[in-house]
């Protein structure tokens, strides 16, 4: 039996404050889109149960329409299982349509348990009330396989959103589906089983970079399983080191070469690192410009100046007053003291402030 | 610090070039001595020379001091500095400064004390700095206002932008602050204005919860208000059923009452149908018997029958009489139709014979005669063609003898022989040979010239021809003979052919013709005979017809009306008799009828009035009636089993329009909340970004007070440091100046003074007056002291050499004196490198 693994989808994920408003928009249908893509994957591979470990909603109260899609898709799959546990993102599960007979929920007051012939499904909502104690109700039958749904973050810990694996240990768990990180990653829980966290299924910001999608588990008389990448798209940051680099135009050029691998249809954030002269200027948006062929491209300019106030020490100059000046002042920041050694330069220079 | 000398190995026009350096050094030369070669050769042994540039179009002094004569391009410089002896020697290559050599001696040891570049060590100042400080040039010193002298100040100690200005500064920053300001303001109000929508969307965000139980309780009314109406509608349906079967229960049950109804008038039992149709068959015996008692011959009939006898009174045919006289008639038609076709027989071309011969065959002695004549014709011809036409004579015109021409071919010939022979003999005996030949050819010459001669003679024959009597008479002959024979044959108008042609269509013709008429004679045998019996069948015929009052012209139409007549007079006839034979027995079958169909009713007790049509309708009536009800009935029992209906329900307390109306009002009414809810998601799904907007406004108001703060801090460490850069050069240098000034007053008689603001004044006739009202001469003096009071604050320890390069190109003589005591002063504590080309100037 096959059995899809997904977590972290957050239908309806406000994206804005990661993207420029249209692109929050594409994004949106895009994330709405690939869920329906994973469940017509799972019809044509014969999937029969779709276990969604929690953050299916990107809030406690989803828009109608937003659940009407949900629904949409579940009811037209009548063929298949969807196990949906509440994460903190969607832990009121105020809306649960009634009546859809593929659509299993779980409680948070008790453990519940759903069987596929030798194939058992738990899990639980984790809450402040039942955080700490809904350990030691879980009993699995030794003899069968058992597939345990959790919405979490594995700690040394018990608490709200936490998963104290210690805890978790000699349970019989096979497989522990996880959600709530949204990086792959898995882990050994004791001898038998394993622990999973599927990722979610599409990148929403800068901080979910890499590959995105869902684990498929391949179940005989054991378990094994594949992680599927499944996004529409991926966010790659490129750290781009231009130190010593003497013009905008060999950092742009450089930016270009460190990018040239990565599909168009990407997302990129770059990241500019080093140190520059204070004469050279960094330009994000040209840069954004110039790769405007990807989907999106965000500039991040982290590089510090490259000023060496010692060297003025023997400056007899207005420029050497003032840099001595500026950097002798204890009541400034290093970065306020760069930003007015910077904007000085400018000006005593006769360019305009920036 | 203190120059000692200098060593060129080769730099422009200089090779092996050495100077040792006093405290004054004067350098009195004329044009292209090489002043500007050894200033440069200084700077470039403490700064090096700047790599040749391929695109640069300004000055380049390496380009410029390449050796010209070559050698080893560079050379040394040997000074004191801070009690140590320093030499620098450097060696430079023609275009790159990376492939320069320079190795620094301390004490004569290398060292890497001055690093790479010396002069930044040991002045303090870049080598554009340097330029400006120590170079002292009569075009580069010039004194204007407060602005200009910190202006300068600034230049002479480090590359900044000639256009700076503090109160340049000052203003931008201003202006910069403002921008912020301006931006502060606005972001602000959208803050202001953002968290005031925030707010409404909050309100409205709360709002969606009470929305939400609201559509939560409409579903649930809304679902239940579909489930009574599903209820009601399926009951509805159940009772449709239920009524439905009731119409068929109804529609078998009137049947049944027919069926019965019709039983009624049969107290025993239904007869069965055959008995039934048996007594049907009866009566309609008893009908027809009825009616054949009833029935008599009519008037028309009786008139008929008596006209008939009356016609064939005389004579009544037989059938076999008219049998024969039908066969006779046959006969008659074909025999008159025989011969028409016989009489209408037309041969091949007899029309055209007919014009020939006119009924009139041509007999043999005709022909005979007609080939008689032809045959004497053609022997005429041929007479003719062997007689001929005319008779010739010739004529000779002279007298020459004409010789035979056999003889004078032999002689040719015998010649030839000859001829032949003597030449064969030639070989073998000569003068046989000779004589032979010469007799040869004398032969041949007499042979040839006899033959010459007759061929004249021939041409002179006349030939005279006469007409031949005999032919002319067989001509004759032979015309008149043919135009009998044409006449002949236009007889018979036979004329477009030749002869020979005519004759054989005439015979050919005359044969066929006579064919004609042979046929048609028997033909007409033929008719004579039929007309025989044709008579003889019209005379049998006409008889037999007269003797039944017939006088018809067609016989085929009189012997059918007999045949007719006789027909309806043979059924009258009949009918006549019949009629009464049969009547007495036509009474007892009906008594026999009626007495079954009595017993019919009786056996049955069906009331008489109820005529037999009337039973048989209503047996045929309730074998349909049963048969409808039949069908019926399993129609009921398969209606009720299909639709499961066994017991019967109720109807529901309200009608299906009432329950469908208040569905749809629950509907509605969700739909209104649910679209209410959609407007106000759709209004909220704002809040997160005008959150993040309010976020970001925040951000950017923090970020310009931040940056008017570092504007702010920015502005205050430039006045500080111009401030610092005033106090640490310009305060003093306003003291060294007023010191160098009143060495000028003490030289020049004029007071001179700068202010706090750093303007330069000078006094006469009581009065300060600004710098511009000083002289060329005196500017340059005061511009001199500014520049020796700026190299006394930079470099208080080791001062270094100045290099004045003809400064007073402008001075009076009275002031160049001045000048000169003036240098001659300074010089006491200062290296200087004095450079003129002007014996005048000369120090």
């Amino acid at each position: 039996m096959k059995i899809l693994h997904c977590a972290d989808i957050h239908l309806g994920s406000k994206i804005e404050s990661k993207f420029p408003k249209e692109i929050s928009n594409i994004r949106k249908r895009e994330l709405m889109n690939t869920f329906s893509r994973m469940v017509d994957y799972a019809k044509s591979e014969g999937i029969k149960i779709i276990l969604l470990s929690g953050d299916v909603f990107d809030k406690d109260k989803p828009s109608l329409k937003e659940k009407e899609y949900f629904y949409k898709i579940i009811k037209s799959n009548p063929e298949i299982d969807f196990l949906y546990l509440n994460g903190n993102h969607d832990k009121e599960g105020s809306f649960i349509e009634k009546d859809i007979s593929n659509l299993k929920v779980f409680s948070k007051e008790t453990i519940t348990t759903y069987q596929y012939d030798n194939i058992s499904i738990s899990g639980i909502e984790i809450t402040p009330s039942n955080s700490n104690v809904f350990y030691s109700r879980i009993n699995l039958n030794e003899d069968n396989i058992n597939i345990f749904m959790l919405h979490g973050e594995i700690s040394s810990s018990s608490g709200m959103d936490k998963i104290k694996l210690e805890s978790l240990k000699n349970k019989n768990i096979d497989y522990l589906a996880l959600g709530h990180i949204h990086k792959r990653d898995e882990g050994k829980i004791d001898e038998r089983g394993i622990y999973v966290y599927p990722g979610n299924l599409e990148p929403r910001g800068f901080d979910e970079c890499g590959e995105k999608g869902f684990v498929v588990l391949d179940i005989t008389d054991k378990i094994s399983h594949t992680f599927i990448p499944f996004s529409k798209r991926t966010i790659h940051e490129v750290v781009v080191d231009v130190t010593g680099i003497e013009s905008s135009f060999d950092i742009l050029m450089k930016a270009k070469e460190k990018v040239k691998a990565i599909p168009y249809q990407d997302i990129l954030r770059i990241r500019l690192v080093g140190e520059l002269s204070l004469n050279v200027e960094v330009d994000e948006r040209e840069i954004e410009v110039s790769l405007s062929s990807y989907f999106f491209v965000n500039v991040k300019n982290e590089t510090t100046s490259s000023l060496d106030p010692s060297k003025y020490d023997n400056d007899k100059s207005l420029i050497g007053e003032f840099i001595r000046g500026v950097y002798e002042n204890k009541t400034y920041s290093d970065e306020e003291k760069q930003k007015i050694v910077a904007m000085g330069l400018r000006v005593i220079s006769g360019k305009e402030i920036e | 610090m203190k120059l000692l000398s200098l060593h060129i190995n080769a730099y422009g026009k200089f090779s092996n070039y050495d100077y040792s350096f006093d405290n004054f050094n004067t350098f009195c030369e004329d044009n292209g001595y090489g002043k500007t070669t050894i200033c440069s050769f200084i700077k470039a042994m403490f700064y090096g020379l700047e790599s040749v540039h391929a695109n640069s179009t300004s000055f380049c002094e390496r380009k410029h001091f390449f050796p010209f004569k070559g050698g080893n391009f560079g050379g040394s410089i040997t000074f004191e500095y801070k009690n140590k002896t320093y030499r620098i020697e450097r060696s430079f290559n023609e275009k790159s400064y990376t492939k320069d050599t320079m190795i620094v001696y301390c004490n004569n040891s290398p060292t890497n004390e001055l690093q790479e570049v010396p002069g930044i060590t040991i002045f303090g100042i870049n080598k554009e700095s340097f330029e400006r400080l120590i170079f002292i040039t009569s075009d580069k010193i010039e004194i204007n206002t407060n602005n200009d002298i910190n202006k300068k100040l600034n230049n002479y100690v480090e590359n900044v932008n000639e256009n700076f200005n503090i109160d340049v500064v000052d203003k931008k920053i201003k202006e910069k602050k403002k921008t912020y300001k301006d931006q502060i303001k606005i972001t602000k109000e959208n803050i202001d204005s953002i968290n005031e929508e925030i707010l409404n969307l909050e309100m409205l965000n709360q709002e969606l919860d009470s929305k939400y139980k609201k559509l939560s309780i409409v579903e649930e009314e809304k679902n239940q208000a579909i489930e009574e109406y599903k209820k009601a509608s399926t009951l509805a349906f159940v009772i449709e059923k239920w009524n439905s079967l009731d119409k068929i229960g109804e529609k078998c049950a009137l049947l049944n009452n027919q069926i019965n109804e019709i039983k009624q008038n049969y107290p025993l039992e239904l007869p069965s149908l055959d008995r039934v149709m048996g007594i049907k068959d009866d009566l309609d015996q008893i009908k027809i018997t009825t009616i054949s008692l009833e029935k008599d011959i009519s008037l028309e009939q009786k008139n008929e029958y008596e006209r008939l006898k009356e016609k064939y009174s005389k004579h009544l045919p037989t059938n076999e009489e008219i049998d024969r006289i039908d066969e006779k008639i046959s006969s008659y038609d074909s025999l008159i139709m025989e011969k028409e076709s016989l009489a209408n027989i037309k041969y091949e071309k007899e029309e055209e014979l007919e014009k020939h011969f006119a009924s009139e065959v041509l007999n043999q002695e005709e022909i005979t005669l007609f080939e008689n004549q032809m045959e004497r014709l053609n022997t005429l011809e041929n007479q003719l063609k062997e007689i001929p036409p005319k008779v010739s004579e010739v004529k000779r015109t002279n007298d020459n003898k004409h010789i035979k021409s056999r003889a004078l071919i032999s002689l040719i010939i015998l010649g030839l022989c000859l001829l032949a022979t003597g030449i064969g003999l030639f070989f073998v005996i000569n003068y046989l040979g000779i004589i032979f030949s010469s007799l040869g050819g004398v032969a041949l010459v007499i042979g040839l010239v006899f033959f010459l001669i007759n061929i004249s003679n021939k041409n002179n024959e006349v030939h005279i021809e006469k007409d031949n009597k005999g032919y002319i008479d067989k001509l004759n002959e032979i015309k008149d003979l043919r135009n009998e024979i044409i006449n002949h044959f236009a007889y018979y108008r036979y004329n477009d052919a030749s002869l020979e042609v005519m004759l054989y269509q005439i015979k050919e013709d005359s044969k066929k013709y006579s064919e004609i008429l042979n046929k048609k004679e028997v033909n007409q045998e033929k008719i004579n005979d039929l007309n025989k019996n044709i008579d003889s069948l019209k005379e049998e015929l006409d008889l037999f017809f007269t003797s039944v009052s017939m006088k018809e012209v067609s016989y085929k139409k009189a012997i059918d009306i007999v045949k007719k007549d006789l027909v309806e007079l043979s059924t009258l006839t009949k009918l006549i008799c019949s009629n009464q034979d049969n009547k007495e027995e036509l009474q007892k079958k009906m008594l026999l009828l009626k007495e079954r169909v009595d017993s019919f009713y009786s056996t049955y007790q069906i009331d008489k009035s109820r005529t037999i049509d009337i039973i048989y309708q209503d047996i045929l009536d309730i074998y349909r009636l049963e048969k409808e009800y039949q069908e019926e009935k399993a129609s009921y029992e398969e209606y009720k089993e299909k639709n499961h209906l066994e017991e019967r329900v109720e109807s529901p307390s309200l009608n299906l329009e009432e329950l469908e109306k208040i569905m749809n009002e629950k509907n509605n009414s969700y739909s209104m909340i649910k679209v209410d809810i959609e407007n106000i998601e759709e209004e909220i799904s704002l809040l997160e970004e005008k959150k993040v907007e309010l976020a970001y406004k925040k951000q950017l108001k923090k970020e310009c007070e931040q940056k008017i703060v570092l504007l702010d801090s920015l502005k205050k460490e430039i006045d500080t440091a111009d401030q610092r850069l005033k106090n640490r050069y310009i305060s003093p240098v306003k003291e060294k100046f007023c010191n160098y000034a009143n060495l000028l007053e003490k030289t020049l008689g004029v007071n001179v003074e700068m202010d706090q603001n750093f303007k330069i004044y000078f006094e006469e006739e009581g009065a300060l007056r600004s710098s511009n009202h000083l002289s060329n001469g005196n500017l340059a003096l005061c511009s001199l002291c500014f520049r020796l009071a700026l190299l006394d604050n930079m470099f208080e320890d080791e001062l270094p050499f100045l290099i004045l390069d003809d400064p007073f190109t402008s001075l009076d003589s009275k002031h160049l004196e001045k000048a000169k005591e003036l240098i001659t002063l300074l010089s006491k504590n200062k290296q200087i490198l004095y450079f003129t080309c002007h014996e005048t100037r000369k120090i």
